[in-house]
């Protein structure tokens, strides 16, 4: 016995749990005060376990916890891929300015230089140089998002 | 987990946690909602390498976080560790053989930290150590806040002259 449990504690409750007495144990309970009082607790806790068993019949079904955390698990998906979404556009949107300034520069600073005698001229050169850039880009993202959606979906 | 595994773990486990989750809060409501909330989290974890007692132990912490959550949300963590104020014990003739009434009214009386210990300790037959990992403490203070729970519960059924036998309604 050490200075807060008797060795036999917890062979004592168990053996009141389970019924399963012995005369090494019952001799012991006799002499030890430490084990008398565990055992006033197991029995006591056995009364408070089955008062408090009797008002737990309403347990939902299994099922309806399975498919909450099963929604529950989509919805947080779901939510990572709008922040993955925000990011890759971002990201994809940064590179393609990047690519398209790069790219165009020479042209811009041509453009730029006539556009000081003729201001007119740099709109109708640059717009439909940038649809077909545009549209390119926009498809690239959509199919993108597009794989990554069924990505998360069939996980 | 499975589903058929997750069955079998509801199957075993249910009432069992309702039960500690509802000597811990005393509110059907919110023992419900604690209840659900920790099986959803059990399913949300990695617990693939757990085995079925360490599951069974891992969901019971999950439901002490949750109940501790509860009252630091209320701002009350104080009463994790006291007894709720308010309640004062009743001397009885001593030496009766004790009824479920007076257990619970003694079990009662007790801080949620001492009948969450209780409960693992004498319910649930955890040991120390097991204890002290689900309650993320160490072992040695589950040995000490153990021993006061046991003596603070033999003070109170003895107060309420609850010393022999018990009957189980």
């Amino acid at each position: 016995m050490n200075n807060l449990e008797c060795t036999f504690e917890r062979e004592v409750t168990h053996a009141e749990k389970t019924d399963a007495w012995n005369e090494r144990l019952q001799n012991h309970l006799q002499e030890c005060s430490s084990c008398r009082n565990a055992l006033l607790i197991a029995k006591a806790m056995d009364s408070v376990q089955a008062g408090a068993l009797q008002k737990a019949s309403a347990v939902p079904a299994y099922r309806v916890l399975w498919f909450k955390a099963q929604y529950m698990q989509r919805q947080e998906r779901l939510s990572t891929l709008d922040l993955v979404k925000l990011l890759g556009v971002s990201f994809v949107g940064a590179l393609a300015l990047i690519g398209i300034i790069v790219w165009k520069i020479p042209t811009l600073s041509s453009l730029l230089t006539i556009s000081e005698s003729a201001s007119g001229f740099v709109f109708h050169t640059i717009i439909p140089l940038s649809i077909p850039i545009a549209f390119i880009i926009a498809v690239v993202i959509a199919l993108w998002m597009y794989s990554l959606e069924f990505f998360f979906a069939r996980r | 987990m499975t589903e058929s595994a997750f069955q079998a773990l509801y199957e075993a486990t249910n009432k069992s946690l309702w039960s500690y989750i509802y000597k811990l809060v005393n509110d059907t409501a919110l023992t419900d909602d604690i209840f659900q909330e920790s099986f959803v989290k059990l399913l949300q974890a990695e617990t693939s390498r757990f085995d079925e007692s360490r599951t069974r132990a891992y969901l019971f912490t999950i439901a002490t976080n949750a109940v501790r959550d509860h009252w630091r949300k209320k701002k009350r963590e104080r009463n994790w560790f006291e007894s709720e104020p308010g309640t004062e014990l009743l001397a009885r003739d001593t030496g009766h053989a004790y009824e479920s009434l007076d257990v619970h009214e003694a079990f009662e009386q007790l801080s949620p930290q001492h009948r969450s210990l209780l409960w693992l300790a004498y319910v649930e037959e955890y040991g120390h150590r097991e204890i002290a990992e689900m309650l993320e403490m160490k072992e040695k203070s589950i040995r000490v806040l153990l021993f006061r729970a046991k003596q603070k519960f033999i003070e109170i059924l003895k107060t309420l002259g609850i010393t022999s036998t018990v009957n189980n309604e």
